[in-house]
């Protein structure tokens, strides 16, 4: 029992790690703390609902599709709302302005959904739902493992894409030093603009998984977001390759917590490994400094 | 010629600093309101100002974990009031006449500390006649009882609020005693050769949750049923799998559960996944919405539920009602929007048997309510519960909500799952 429970904890924990990494991203780059990740990521959960009930297309298969959308959404929500706050240098009044605006950006579109799919409990049901890979003793649901794998490679795309690419390299001096990285010729702003399209993909990502596996509604962004923010914290500021074993070591912990106790303080579980990774590693568990 | 020169000042005084003082104090007055003349009576009475509408308050959730509920029972009031409202209103023996209704709703976004703060906003600003609502509204009931505003309350089933003393607060729809006692009703109807016994209880930590498990297992342990574990969840859990593989392990018959609906969806998914299949599964409040079937698909079959209501109930009004949610919202009018519509027609004969606006006496009129509504008769014991509420229990069966229970009413017959 206690292996299948914590099969559960690690299938979970690769879903935190996907959450959190684009507010880690976000975070890292932008120094933007983005309190409506988790209604982007219920986004891309409608984007891939919508596409399963209208058109019969398999989530999975969704994914290019809910990719660009999400992406797309990126460069405009970043142009509209969140360019102005380039301006503002000193990062504690960019992290105060940008957690304002985008929980007013939250509030305009928890309600614009609600008004235009009602406040319905949704989630994408497959024929595969439910369906399960025996090893030995334990049950591995497909939904899971495929999000599962859909987590590691989105990280270990935006891991090569960070350590390999033109891009990547403007990603890392931007996140070091964006004042520096301007005076070195790297084009911040086109830079914020790309992350900001990555970011909003990999919440559409996050939401195909959540909606195959869980239940999407307007509001229920909010629960991911606190989960994304625990990962975000455990994994240190700006390592986004640290996010997926922070989630990994929620989910763990989590389930861990649940065999010993009892699921009723699976919550506390994590957010005691929360409290305790700020009064002991302030800077993240897999920060050095 | 001094003395009158004298007075004639003294006099110009006096009367120059009565008529400031008049002009003053005049001023300061309230002003009076002009009173439309009252064509319907003679003589020289003034006539008393008559409200534009009757304002009711409404609390209901249309964002967070219980906004699924919200719309249902919004849609039962607002219909109501069309009825109402398309013969004149309500008539107020008070004013002689007959006067709308209008609704007031506000959402409480799913919280109780939201609730509390809608119900002061709406008896300070609007000064409402009355308050309704559902679910967390109940976190409001200190605020009705302190504004005594009568509160007529759906899809709230916390019978601990009613053993408070409180005078204003008055349930439509059954409590936690009434849906164990239904529950197990069903269940000894089962013929004994084949009636499952051995349960586990799924239990949310809420006060509601933990209420309803608590009834659930002092009639289990009543009716000679065997309640072979209690398991504890936080409410909005992603992983069920250590309650399931434990009711799994003590071959577990029947579950018994009231979690909201994304928790209802996670734990039946993740049945499903360790292959776990009890004969009967009963998930209060998940499944009671239409949306269920949608979400869930084959894997929502045969999910027993209870919201109290059912669009098939031989009640009067009850066809009517169904029609008209189907065109208007092309589909079978939902589980809440019964006891909606009742929750009006209960205030509007109250209102009507008041003959005023006063709030006590139309809570003194909703306390002798005795009538019969689209949930059936409806009539308050002391306590504000309902003496016979409307306990339809209900079963998905290829995709679509049959009612099972009570046999008078019923119109399929409760399946196992195989």
């Amino acid at each position: 029992m206690f292996i299948q429970v914590l099969s559960y904890g690690i299938m979970i924990g690769a879903i935190y790690g996907l959450v959190g990494s684009g507010l880690a991203l976000m975070f890292g780059v932008m120094k933007y703390l983005n309190i409506a990740h988790g209604t982007f990521i219920m986004l891309g959960g409608y984007a891939s609902y919508w596409l399963f009930t209208l058109w019969g297309l398999d989530p999975f298969k969704s994914i290019p599709l809910v990719l660009l959308i999400m992406f797309t959404m990126g460069i405009v929500v970043y142009k509209i709302v969140f360019s102005p706050l380039v301006k503002v240098f000193h990062v504690g009044e960019r992290i105060q302005n940008s957690m304002l605006i985008t929980f007013g950006l939250l509030l305009i579109i928890d309600n614009t959904v609600t008004w235009l799919w009602t406040s319905d409990v949704r989630s994408i049901t497959t024929s595969y739902t439910g369906s399960t890979f025996r090893l030995y003793s334990v049950n591995l649901p497909y939904n899971s493992l495929i999000g599962f794998g859909l987590a590691l490679l989105a990280l270990l795309c935006l891991h090569l894409i960070i350590n390999n690419t033109y891009y990547g390299k403007s990603i890392r001096a931007t996140t070091q030093d964006w004042e520096g990285a301007t005076l070195m010729g790297i084009n911040v702003d086109y830079t914020y603009l790309i992350s900001s399209g990555v970011t909003f993909a990999l919440s559409g990502v996050a939401g195909i998984v959540i909606a195959t596996s869980y239940s999407i509604t307007p509001s229920g962004g909010l629960e991911w977001l606190l989960k994304a923010m625990i990962v975000l914290v455990l994994a240190g500021e700006g390592k986004t390759k640290g996010i997926l074993a922070a989630g990994l070591f929620l989910g763990v912990v989590e389930a861990v917590g649940v065999s010993l106790v009892g699921s009723a303080y699976r919550e506390v579980f994590g957010l005691l490994a929360f409290i305790l990774v700020l009064l002991f590693r302030p800077q993240g568990l897999f920060t050095e400094r | 010629m001094l003395i009158v020169r004298k007075l004639f000042w003294v006099s110009l005084n006096i009367f120059l600093t009565m008529l400031i003082c008049v002009l003053f104090f005049s001023g300061c007055a309230k002003p009076e309101i002009p009173t439309t003349p009252d064509v319907s009576k003679s003589g020289s009475e003034p006539a008393v100002e008559v409200p534009d509408t009757i304002k009711i308050g409404a609390i209901l959730s249309f964002t967070g974990a219980d906004s699924n509920l919200g719309a249902q029972v919004q849609a039962g009031y607002e219909m109501a009031v069309e009825d109402v409202n398309k013969e004149g209103g309500v008539y107020v023996k008070e004013y002689d006449k007959k006067i709308p209704l209008e609704l007031i709703i506000l959402d409480m976004e799913s919280s109780g500390e939201k609730a509390i703060a809608r119900a002061e906003t709406l008896h300070s600003k609007y000064n409402v006649v009355a308050y309704l609502g559902s679910t967390f509204i109940s976190a409001a009931s200190g605020v009705s009882e302190k504004n005594q505003v009568p509160t007529l309350v759906v899809a709230s089933a916390s019978q601990s609020v009613h053993e408070r003393g409180y005078n204003y607060w008055f349930g439509v729809t059954p409590k936690t005693p009434d849906i164990a006692e239904e529950t197990f009703n069903l269940l000894d109807s089962i013929p004994e050769n084949e009636r499952p016994t051995r349960i586990a209880i799924f239990e949310e930590q809420t006060d509601f949750g933990i209420e309803q498990s608590l009834f659930f297992q002092k009639v289990a342990a009543q009716r000679g049923y065997n309640v072979v574990t209690v398991e504890k969840y936080a409410m909005l859990s992603k992983d069920f799998s250590s309650h399931i593989l434990t009711a799994k392990a003590e071959n577990a018959e029947i579950i018994l559960s009231c979690p909201i609906m994304p928790d209802g969806m996670t734990m039946l998914r993740q049945m499903k996944e360790l292959d776990y299949n009890p004969k009967i599964t009963f998930l209060f409040r998940a499944a009671d919405d239409l949306s269920w079937t949608q979400a869930m698909r084959a894997i929502g079959d045969y999910v027993i539920a209870s919201g109290g209501w059912h669009y098939d109930m031989d009640y009067p009004g009850v066809a009517e009602l169904n029609t008209k949610y189907q065109a208007k919202f092309g589909r079978p009018a939902d589980m809440q929007a019964g006891p909606g519509y009742a929750s009006i027609q209960v205030l509007a004969s109250a209102i009507e048997k008041a003959g005023t606006l006063d709030r006590n006496e139309i809570r003194d009129a909703i306390a002798a309510t005795d009538i019969m509504t689209v949930v059936g008769p409806v009539k308050f014991r002391e306590n504000g519960t309902n003496l016979t509420p409307c306990n339809a229990i209900v079963q998905w069966q290829n995709g679509k909500l049959e009612l099972i229970w009570p046999p008078e009413h019923a119109k399929k017959d409760i399946i196992f799952r195989e």
